[in-house]
């Protein structure tokens, strides 16, 4: 293995294990649900609570 | 010779480190403490919330804060929250680019297998395939046939016992829709729910039962330009003060309490992730 390789393998160990760092492993870190929550200003709506009551 | 060599030997290790990165991921998945009963079974339950976060130090700190939930770090991405010691709750990163948060509440199913192939059939979507969580179960991400998304669980060891919320701990489930009949034949045929209607002076309220328990509620969206979601509620005891301590803490109070809205004793809020939930004062 002359001098080039052995610099490019170092370069791409290097990065793979910064990837590693930096990308989370939980099973759900790709998941998008695509929300984006909000109700409005003036939301108001009379049911809301009622099912915590029940 | 010498580049052909350099191009092979570069093209193996990066082989190699992909096998050895995607297997490690596998192997990091978190291990989890078991949250229910050897032999019960509660098929339509809401068992477990995951909040999925851009920013996990923020809403541990957030969440902290305004429940006084403690943390513990159970892999990569992944923190476990308990509540007087009690899991109450998981925390998951999200990938960089997915700027909004979102609560994930995950329903006992006793086949998930059949509950995916349920979701593709009535039009819904599998985001997630099944996989196995350590010590919880077979887990998946749906989403309902107007696209709301949610999680279902295959307990291995049972499902939680069903109690009186404590307070800082989930309340109630609902499902926040413009097409209420559109989306419960799915639920009726994936939970084996019952819909019912029940009246509070000249407010009506529409939710699933499953074995004569409430389960989950239903409720007409705010705005039809938003999808379909599910919101999770919390129990807590003074909700005026928590909607200003949420606010102080860097959250977003999208329905301050209001004479209008069980007298005052409900609100709407988003953490500084975006994820909505809503906070309840209630005397059982």
């Amino acid at each position: 293995m002359n001098k080039q390789t052995r610099h490019t393998c170092w370069r791409i160990l290097q990065a793979t294990l910064l990837l590693g760092v930096l990308v989370s492993c939980s099973p759900y870190a790709s998941v998008n649900v695509g929300v984006p929550f909000k109700v409005g200003p003036v939301y108001v709506n009379p049911s809301i609570g009622v099912g915590g009551t029940l | 010779m010498h580049r052909v060599l350099h191009t092979r030997v570069v093209a193996a290790l990066q082989m190699v480190l992909a096998v050895v990165f995607l297997g490690g991921c596998a192997s990091r998945l978190p291990e989890l403490p078991v949250i229910g009963t050897e032999g019960n079974t509660l098929p339509g339950k809401v068992v477990w919330h995951d909040l999925l976060t851009p920013d996990l130090d923020r809403s541990r700190a957030f969440y902290g804060e305004l429940f006084g939930w403690q943390f513990e770090q159970l892999g990569d991405g992944y923190l476990l929250a308990r509540y007087e010691g009690r899991p109450v709750a998981g925390l998951a990163r999200l990938e960089a680019g997915q700027e909004s948060g979102h609560w994930l509440p995950l329903v006992s199913v006793t086949d998930i297998a059949k509950a995916q192939k349920t979701t593709r059939m009535a039009g819904g979507d599998v985001v997630l395939s099944a996989f196995e969580l350590k010590g919880r179960g077979q887990v998946a991400v749906l989403k309902d046939p107007q696209g709301a998304a949610f999680g279902v669980l295959q307990s291995d060891h049972g499902d939680p016992e069903d109690r009186i919320p404590p307070v800082n701990t989930w309340l109630w489930n609902e499902i926040w829709t413009n097409n209420i009949a559109g989306v419960t034949a799915y639920y009726e045929e994936l939970f084996g729910y019952r819909r019912k209607v029940t009246r509070i002076g000249s407010v009506s309220y529409d939710f699933y039962v499953r074995d004569g328990k409430p389960r989950v509620g239903l409720l007409a969206k705010p705005d039809p330009q938003i999808p379909d979601t599910w919101l999770c509620y919390v129990r807590v005891n003074d909700v005026a003060a928590v909607t200003d301590k949420a606010r102080a803490l860097g959250g977003a109070v999208l329905m301050a309490p209001n004479a209008k809205v069980r007298n005052g004793r409900v609100a709407i809020l988003a953490d500084p992730g975006g994820a909505g939930f809503v906070v309840q004062e209630v005397r059982k």
